[in-house]
């Protein structure tokens, strides 16, 4: 964590200053939303709605955060928290589970040796749409492994799970998201 | 059961999916922030308008409890012993007639406006 960001979460601790506050939701804004968006399978709009509630929760407790681990990772936590809660109020909806679609045959193959702009754009797109193909876990766990840099030990911190479970919901994803993205390569694998 | 996993997927195609992984969800730039000071703000500004109303509150009942449960009578006595015990040393003057009950009350108003002015500040 830089030196100005220690700052800005000091000064919000100790003068509960929405101002501060403000600097740091201007800096996480993007992973936050990025990360929830990836947890809601690209449902926008939920995922905005959850990346506000977990701020306006992290500037009602941000008392209780203590400067021992960074202040990206408690911001993770209490993302999770937000959709796991999302989804328990919602539990009677089906769709609001976020049911782990089938991805056999889904159609997406992007790795096919060619690199300009337009094929790293599809890639992206791809990936974002493989991801759907993912359990929550997985999505959550890969996510903060290779998109947000955390390490394993912050992930199993952040999803409340043992540092074995977390290893193997990102080995599991990463498998399926190489089937998914890959399906020629992985036939030839089988 | 990590390393069949791990065994089954091309070190090309894992370190191309790695790389692919690390870059963030597109998101426009918009107003965001903006929506999410506005509600910081809005609770930021209910929490200490409940503050305001609790301590308000505290102090009200606490005056009550003050002017009903403090002795008026003994102190009004012991205030009466008291002027005349120091009139009497000071014979015939006339400066000690302020009236004590008066000055108290007077104290006793200005240490709530202190008070509760400090706290409106915060």
């Amino acid at each position: 964590m830089r030196e100005t960001e220690k700052q800005w979460v000091r000064s919000a601790i100790s003068s509960k200053n929405p101002k501060y506050f403000g600097y740091l939701v201007s800096e996480y804004q993007l992973a936050i939303r990025g990360y929830l968006r990836r947890l809601t399978k690209g449902n926008d709009t939920l995922a905005d709605d959850l990346a506000q509630e977990t701020f306006l929760n992290a500037f009602r407790k941000i008392a209780t955060y203590k400067n021992t681990g960074s202040f990206k990772s408690w911001l993770f936590t209490i993302a999770y928290r937000c959709f796991l809660t999302h989804i328990r109020k919602n539990s009677t909806n089906p769709l609001m589970n976020f049911p782990t679609d089938d991805y056999e045959n889904t159609g997406i193959n992007t790795n096919d040796g060619h690199h300009d702009e337009t094929t790293d754009l599809i890639n992206k797109i791809d990936i974002e749409n493989a991801f759907k193909y993912l359990k929550k876990n997985e999505r959550s766990a890969i996510s903060l492994c290779y998109t947000y840099g955390m390490s394993h030990t912050e992930i199993s911190e952040i999803m409340d799970m043992p540092l074995g479970t977390v290893k193997s919901h990102i080995s599991r994803g990463k498998e399926k998201l190489a089937k998914i993205l890959n399906p020629v390569t992985e036939d030839v694998l089988c | 059961m990590l390393k069949m996993l791990e065994n089954k997927m091309n070190p090309e195609n894992e370190k191309w999916l790695e790389k692919q992984l690390k870059s963030e969800p597109y998101i426009a730039e918009d107003d965001f922030v903006s929506k999410v000071m506005d509600q910081v703000d809005a609770d930021y500004s209910k929490v200490r308008f409940q503050r305001k109303i609790i301590l308000f509150s505290t102090y009200a009942i606490s005056i009550v409890i003050f002017l009903f449960a403090t002795p008026w009578k003994w102190f009004t006595e012991q205030i009466i012993a008291g002027r005349t015990e120091i009139l009497n040393t000071f014979n015939n003057t006339n400066e000690m007639q302020t009236p004590f009950m008066t000055v108290s009350i007077i104290f006793i108003i200005t240490f709530f406006v202190i008070v509760l002015g400090l706290e409106q500040r915060n």
